[in-house]
């Protein structure tokens, strides 16, 4: 008998998932990246992210202009499928998209705000990621006590209002020499990571706590194996696939916390001599845009589709990535 | 029920404690004070600044400030002035004379004034004409979306609540500025009247549609699920006309999951009212939130952090309510 507790040889595998004869053996992962492969939209989205990342990244390369340098003389430039703009200026080809208020290159803006709305997005859902899921698996694994503390503050900061305590962060502690490290950034991070930590942690104790019922990790209990090994080598991946589909919906989610902010006049400090990483973010350009949109609507126009394009392929993208990794997920 | 709702209940007086504790902690933390002005304008004499603290508390110890607020102290005249608990969000530090609950909830003097042209009068309609128009036009989108199942329609409705759920009531309402204010002059950029229905019916669309896309979706999916059951099969063969069916049996069960994703919702469209108050001007209390944390008014925002997280507590309590008058078992447990 006990052999039978020894795991199946590897050949087994493809048989139990009947594939066709000869078929390499597939890991979950290769499955899901087939069925993934089938969502059109979910394809197109990756391409929209992969060109906006690309954009944002190189920036410097692809912008026709200096972000922040002043075109005296040529503000309010229409972009180029309109003749003239409402403040009575005309088209001109070396600046595609326009120019806004102060006569900067709207095209060049966009490019640099990509990158800093990109690194407000992706930065916290990685903090997040790494926080949320460790309490996660740390309630649902020890139960008891821990686990009870653990949902409680759960509990609480789903009762705060999270832009409201956004708002409050920033403002009280935006003049302080941590809100001023790296433009800003590194507060913003810190309280979208604080805020919103607890929607992941309980979906990661959900699945650590159904994960914990099962026999496999009884037997590797019974092996021996501790809580460490455990958690990493059982829980983690099993778990990995809900994080990843955690992680496409809340990147967008995080960017437009990051643009309110921005266009309350909260988020990353705009960079005067255009030297720093982060000279300007969508939150930012929404507050400039919509503060001119009589004499220049289009800027905020081209700036809404840039944000919402992008936020729409993550959704699609998350959509997708559900339907691949779980199969029986309902949508 | 009672139970739950009681537990429910109880849980309601750590959340707001904790949440009173950090606002008050962040508060403190930020450099600077309510009696501070810009660089370039006439700064406060010392002495008079002196007075001040004193006269509300300011020279007092930490714990004891925090706990003059929450409960209460006595006042000059002897009396017991009673704090948070009694429902006294303290006087506001920059708008004389005015205690933090008459900013929000007291009625504006004139004729025909009532409770709706207070601050959280507005923002309550603000919330509740959203609310009502995601309600009224997503469900009816989502059964209509279901029963027409993999038709044209379907598709189209899929589509719509797919961009309505991804796209946030943020970016939307520049999209709504930018058509009807800006390309079809039919509102004014910046409202100057709040009164009657008309200036209101942009901006609770914009606000409701996220809510109105995603109780569409939930609908669908709900729907599509009770018409695969049992019982719908026996209603059917037992004879009963097809609109029966629909309304009485179908709808009915639909709505348990599509109330619970209410909840979720309705907390979205409380805390969002900032941004939307902002964008569209609306004097309700979200809109100067920014501002009284800029001037440090500190009454102003404890008051506005309590009320925001009193009303979520109220509006995941209202859906379990709500939750047990359409399911009956929950009720039983």
């Amino acid at each position: 008998m006990q052999t039978d507790a020894r795991p199946l040889p590897a050949q087994a595998a493809p048989a139990v998932l009947a594939e066709p004869e000869g078929a390499a053996p597939r890991s979950q992962w290769s499955l899901a990246w087939r069925r993934f492969r089938r969502n059109r939209a979910a394809l197109v989205s990756i391409a929209i992210i992969v060109m906006y990342a690309l954009g944002g990244l190189f920036a410097p390369w692809l912008a026709p202009h200096n972000p922040v340098k002043d075109h005296s003389g040529r503000d309010y430039i229409p972009p180029f499928w309109r003749a003239q703009s409402p403040a009575g200026m005309a088209a001109d080809s070396t600046f595609p998209l326009g120019t806004d208020s102060q006569g900067r290159d709207v095209l060049s803006r966009i490019l640099y705000g990509t990158r800093s709305s990109l690194v407000a997005g992706l930065m916290p859902a990685l903090i997040i990621l790494v926080i949320g899921s460790t309490l996660g698996f740390i309630a649902g694994w020890a139960g008891g006590m821990t686990d009870n503390l653990v949902m409680r503050t759960t509990d609480i900061f789903y009762a705060f209002p999270d832009v409201l305590f956004l708002i409050l962060i920033m403002v009280t502690l935006g003049s302080t020499p941590l809100g001023r490290m790296a433009n800003g950034l590194v507060l913003f991070l810190s309280a979208l990571a604080v805020v919103s930590w607890t929607g992941l942690a309980r979906l990661i104790r959900g699945s650590a706590l159904s994960l914990k019922s099962l026999e496999y990790i009884d037997a590797a209990r019974g092996l021996g194996a501790s809580n460490w090994r455990i958690i990493t080598r059982h829980l983690l991946p099993n778990s990995l696939s809900l994080m990843v589909v955690w992680a496409a919906f809340a990147v967008p989610r995080l960017i437009i916390a990051e643009a309110i902010l921005g266009y309350l006049g909260l988020g990353l400090r705009p960079s005067i001599t255009g030297k720093e990483f982060f000279v300007t973010s969508w939150g930012r350009l929404f507050l400039e845009a919509y503060s001119n949109v009589a004499s220049q609507p289009d800027f905020l126009l081209i700036l809404s589709l840039v944000v919402s394009v992008f936020v729409i392929s993550f959704t699609f993208l998350g959509d997708g990535l559900r339907d691949a990794l779980d199969p029986r997920a309902k949508t | 029920m009672t139970g739950l709702l009681f537990r429910r209940f109880i849980w309601f007086f750590p959340v707001i404690f904790v949440i009173s504790l950090i606002t008050f902690a962040l508060m403190k933390l930020a450099p600077g004070g309510p009696w501070d002005r810009d660089a370039e304008s006439k700064q406060v004499d010392p002495r008079t600044q002196k007075l001040l603290d004193q006269r509300f508390g300011l020279d007092r110890p930490l714990p004891e400030q925090y706990l003059r607020y929450m409960v209460g102290y006595p006042n000059a005249k002897g009396s017991f002035e009673c704090g948070v608990v009694c429902g006294n969000l303290g006087p506001s530090y920059r708008q004389r004379g005015k205690n933090v609950q008459d900013i929000f909830f007291g009625v504006p003097e004139g004729d025909g004034r009532n409770f709706f042209h207070s601050k959280f009068g507005y923002s309550l309609r603000l919330g509740l004409l959203s609310l009502s128009f995601a309600v009224v036009v997503g469900i009816p989108l989502g059964v209509l979306s279901a029963l027409r199942q993999n038709t044209s329609v379907d598709y189209i409705i899929t589509l719509v609540t797919n961009v309505g759920v991804a796209v946030p009531s943020f970016v939307v309402a520049f999209f709504a500025i930018i058509v009807f204010a800006v390309g079809l002059h039919l509102i004014p950029v910046v409202q100057k009247s709040w009164s009657g229905i008309t200036p209101w019916i942009v901006p609770a669309m914009v606000f409701g549609f996220g809510t109105l896309a995603q109780t569409a979706r939930f609908t669908r999916s709900a729907m599509l699920e009770v018409m695969r059951q049992e019982f719908i099969r026996a209603a059917r063969s037992k004879g009963l006309r097809e609109r029966v069916v629909i309304w009485k049996h179908t709808v009915r069960n639909m709505l348990i999951p599509v109330v619970t994703n209410l909840g979720p919702a309705l907390v979205g469209l409380i805390t969002g009212s900032i941004v939307i108050e902002n964008i569209f001007g609306i004097p309700g209390i979200g809109r100067d939130f920014v501002q009284s944390i800029g001037n440090r008014d500190y009454s102003l925002i404890m008051g506005t952090t309590l009320l925001y997280a009193v009303l979520i507590v109220l509006g995941n309590l209202s859906v379990d309510v709500l939750y047990g008058l359409i399911d009956p078992r929950v009720r039983s447990e």
